[in-house]
């Protein structure tokens, strides 16, 4: 069902009555479990009263805002429109924006850039570390957010990795990084089973052995910790293609940061279950992810079965 | 009965014509001196058609003196002043010129407003600017079509040097009286305070709006300033200088006058 608010309520789209009426209809549709369209084309409403009474109401009939979701598309809405219907459903508890992270520091659509220094004729001033908007209004993630992130919330973290080293000499250094970048993630992008911090310190150990700078071949193009590929770096960025929301701003020498590199690898990682997901026709577990990383999921070669071997010997050691 | 208008009829210095208001309702004879008038703002037109309704529902005879053809081609009502054909119908105060408008509206919402807007103004102010006059416009109306149950309500809207100025004004049952069913207070000035807190309404059917706090909040960073008057009660609030005043009325307006002022520098094309 599609409702052309400029016809259906031409004249009168600001009272409480019109929002009223609107809201009946929206009622009807979500509790007939049929998709309903509210186009907005060629219309300002800029009231608070409409938007108000006809969606932002609905919290009192109980209506969730995931139901809401489901059932109602809001088409060509004004931008003015979409903030006054943002706010009132805000103050109603019927929050239809998808909630930010608690750690992050800037709303949703925008990123932070730290405090830089900029040169002026009178000598250098400082620029006041700040949010700014993502192309889109999609949520991406910057390089400085994470730094930020990390050194101001990875303490009294929900899960953390085993204490065992793997018998290497950092075995245990990234232990808090590793926890804190797992419950980011899972608490980001709500999977059906959360990551487990093991699978990451797994992943590490047989990527660079905790070693931020391991000695590698000439030629050799995988960045830092998690041995991350610059082609990653750009599948994760909002020019990638690859993610449809929640992008991350991270160039390679910003990924030398295992701080910054743990990040991107969870969240590939969180990409790759997708694309595991759809390999396998099934919900995978996260080890079969952690050796589709690998490209060890299903080849057969004497080699892909040493790196899996390998990968169990880790993951039997953790836990 | 005898008063000499001000110098500028507006949203300033109102204690004169809203004691015009209030004596006509009781005497037979009121004599409006124009002699010092020399301005008529945008909120003005919609005051002198207020002036002229209530005369004739008061059976008040307005008898006017010194009222140049300057000022009378500032209102259409004033070119035919001495008409006695009862209430003028809602058309008939309609005016409208390259920088303003104002509309006498009965029965109910009335979007010309937006029209207008939208039609003659989207390529003088942009679109946030615009949005919010809106914004303002549709809460206003509301409340004057809901709460004051007046049949006629009046919208006025005009560029005033680098000030946009815009209101809609009614005669019906003030604020305060609404207030004073659900809330109590001990001046009409704390009732219209109150009035402009979150979460206080004193809608009946579908209860529980978000009243103007809200659009305010929208609207502040815009600057400007904002006059709020019913029955004894006047607040005057200042949004860039964060400035409230509150003030009591000299002479009790029966009825709701809601006039703001938004500084339109920055928001020009």
């Amino acid at each position: 069902m599609k409702i052309l608010i400029k016809e259906t309520f031409k004249d009168d789209y600001i009272s409480r009555e019109a929002g009223e009426e609107l809201r009946k209809s929206i009622l009807a549709a979500i509790n007939s479990k049929e998709h309903i369209v509210l186009d907005f084309q060629d219309l300002v409403i800029a009231s608070t009263s409409f938007f108000d009474e006809s969606i932002a109401k609905l919290v009192n009939e109980n209506i969730r805002p995931d139901d809401f979701k489901e059932f109602v598309t809001i088409k060509d809405i004004n931008r003015n429109d979409q903030k006054v219907l943002d706010q009132v459903t805000k103050y109603r508890g019927f929050n239809l924006q998808e909630l930010k992270h608690p750690w992050r520091i800037c709303p949703l659509g925008e990123h932070w850039v730290k405090e830089f220094p900029r040169k002026t004729s009178s000598g250098t001033t400082s620029v006041e570390g700040h949010c700014r908007k993502n192309p889109k209004n999609k949520d991406v993630i910057s390089a400085d957010e994470l730094l930020h992130i990390a050194n101001t919330h990875f303490k009294n973290l929900e899960m953390l990795p085993s204490n065992n080293d793997l018998k290497f000499p950092k075995g245990n250094d990234y232990n808090l990084i590793i926890a804190g970048w797992c419950q980011y993630w899972n608490e980001t992008l709500k999977p059906e089973t959360k990551i487990h911090p093991n699978i990451v310190k797994a992943l590490i150990a047989t990527e660079s052995g905790f070693d931020p700078e391991p000695k590698v071949s000439k030629g050799h193009k995988a960045i830092g910790i998690m041995q991350l590929m610059p082609e990653t770096l750009k599948y994760l960025s909002p020019s990638g293609k690859e993610l449809k929301n929640l992008f991350l701003y991270v160039d390679s020498e910003e990924a030398q940061n295992p701080i910054v590199n743990i990040s991107a690898g969870v969240r590939w990682l969180f990409r790759k279950y997708e694309l595991t997901k759809l390999k396998l026709k099934r919900s995978p577990t996260w080890e079969e992810v952690l050796l589709d990383y690998k490209g060890v999921l299903t080849d057969e070669s004497q080699k892909a079965k040493e790196i899996r071997d390998h990968v169990v010997k880790y993951m039997r050691a953790l836990q | 009965m005898h008063l000499t208008l001000p110098q500028k009829i507006g949203s300033e210095r109102l204690d004169t014509v809203i004691e015009s208001l209030s004596v006509m309702r009781e005497v037979s004879e009121l004599n409006l001196n124009w002699e010092r008038v020399e301005k008529i703002e945008p909120a003005g037109r919609a005051i002198i058609s207020i002036l002229i309704d209530q005369a004739i529902e008061k059976n008040c005879l307005l008898i006017h003196s010194n009222l140049n053809s300057n000022i009378k081609k500032d209102h259409p009502l004033l070119k035919n002043l001495f008409k006695k054909d009862g209430l003028p119908k809602p058309d008939q105060h309609f005016y409208k010129d390259n920088n303003s408008f104002h509309i006498c509206c009965e029965g109910g919402i009335n979007l010309l407003y937006k029209e207008i807007l939208t039609r003659d103004y989207i390529n003088i102010l942009d679109e946030d600017l615009l949005f919010s006059i809106q914004l303002v416009f549709n809460e206003l109306i509301q409340n004057a079509v809901d709460h004051s149950t007046s049949e006629r309500y009046y919208v006025y809207f005009g560029l005033v040097d680098d000030e946009v100025h815009f209101g809609v004004l009614d005669m019906g049952v003030t604020l305060p009286s609404k207030m004073e069913q659900k809330f109590n207070a001990k001046t009409d000035i704390d009732f219209l305070e109150m009035s402009l807190k979150e979460g206080i309404t004193t809608r009946r059917l579908r209860s529980g709006g978000l009243g103007l706090y809200h659009t305010l909040e929208m609207i502040k960073e815009m600057g400007g300033k904002f006059v709020f008057i019913s029955r004894d009660g006047q607040i005057r609030r200042y949004f860039s200088q964060r400035k409230i005043s509150r003030l009591k009325l000299k002479s009790r307006l029966h009825g709701t006058w809601v006039m703001f002022t938004f500084k339109i520098k920055g928001h020009t094309k």
